[in-house]
């Protein structure tokens, strides 16, 4: 193995851990899906029981990866890079482009757009960049892009559910470059 | 070749061995990892692991800590300050070795 792969190991190890994205990216569906008072979703009981089950499968996952992958605790200057390159790539967007969306009401979604050109920068900080990365990121670009979002009241609690759809395939596509990487879960290591 | 050349060139065989040198230039890139965690990004056995932690341990390169997460045991690893000097050194005189073997008529 090259000396780059062994000491990127522990921060592909963790940030491919993609199964954790599922239950974020079903939080962010739930939360448009709220926001727009859909279904049972308007109830703020069901709205808060679904939240609480998103994230005790969240802490399943988590546990199911500790036990399968590993624990690792990156060094202290890495964790420092990967949070601030996660606040530029991800927050600032986030923020930036529900503020936009409200102030210059274009036909667009700028959330969703700066959410896709965030996630590609960030997976190209951090983690590396894949082909079906761009290839979701894009698509999620394409669609904030389409001219169709003007007529929608709440357009940013719109916004959640593609950007939840987008996440959830990710997630699933960087569990496989894991078990790729570092073997899937019921393979004996080593043998 | 003389004594000092051949000092200058020496490596040290403990880090050097290749399983030792990967378990060492991960844990160079963590605060600490667990047994695991080493296993799934080295691919090395149990028995392998062990022993090559156990010599490195020995060597006073690495710190091994056993503790329990409810009842299950677990073994982290992480580099001591003279392993992680000792793995930045050793990978400075690899790097300075391949630029002496790579300039032209390094080898006559």
């Amino acid at each position: 193995m090259e000396r780059h792969d062994l000491e990127s190991a522990a921060v592909r190890s963790t940030y491919l851990r993609g199964l954790l994205a599922v239950p974020a990216g079903l939080v962010f569906i739930v939360v448009g899906l709220g926001n727009l008072g859909w279904g049972p979703l308007s109830s703020a009981l069901v709205f808060l029981g679904c939240l609480a089950l998103m994230a005790g499968a969240w802490l399943v996952i988590n546990r199911y990866y500790a036990e399968h992958y590993g624990r690792v605790r990156l060094a202290d200057g890495q964790q420092v890079r990967l949070t601030i390159a996660s606040f530029l790539c991800l927050g600032v967007p986030m923020i930036g482009g529900t503020i936009l969306d409200l102030r210059l009401d274009l036909p667009v979604s700028l959330f969703a757009i700066l959410f896709g050109v965030g996630m590609l920068a960030w997976y190209r900080l951090c983690v590396g960049l894949r082909t079906d990365h761009v290839l979701v990121f894009g698509a999620l670009i394409v669609v904030g892009l389409l001219p169709l979002w003007g007529g929608l009241e709440d357009r940013a609690s719109a916004g959640w559910l593609p950007i939840g759809v987008a996440t959830i395939i990710v997630g699933i596509l960087d569990h496989r470059a894991l078990a790729r990487a570092f073997g899937g879960a019921s393979d004996r290591v080593g043998v | 070749m003389s004594g000092s050349e051949e000092a200058a060139f020496a490596l040290d065989r403990l880090i050097h061995e290749p399983n030792r040198l990967a378990i060492l230039t991960v844990l160079a890139s963590v605060k600490d990892a667990d047994f695991v965690f080493l296993q799934r990004a080295l691919g090395l056995t149990n028995g392998n692991l062990s022993s090559h932690l156990t010599k490195l341990e020995d060597a006073g390169l690495v710190v091994i800590e056993k503790t329990f997460v409810g009842k299950k045991p677990r073994t982290s690893a992480a580099l001591t300050s003279e392993g992680r000097t000792g793995i930045a050194a050793h990978w400075e005189q690899l790097e300075r070795l391949r630029a002496i073997a790579v300039q032209p008529g390094s080898f006559g």
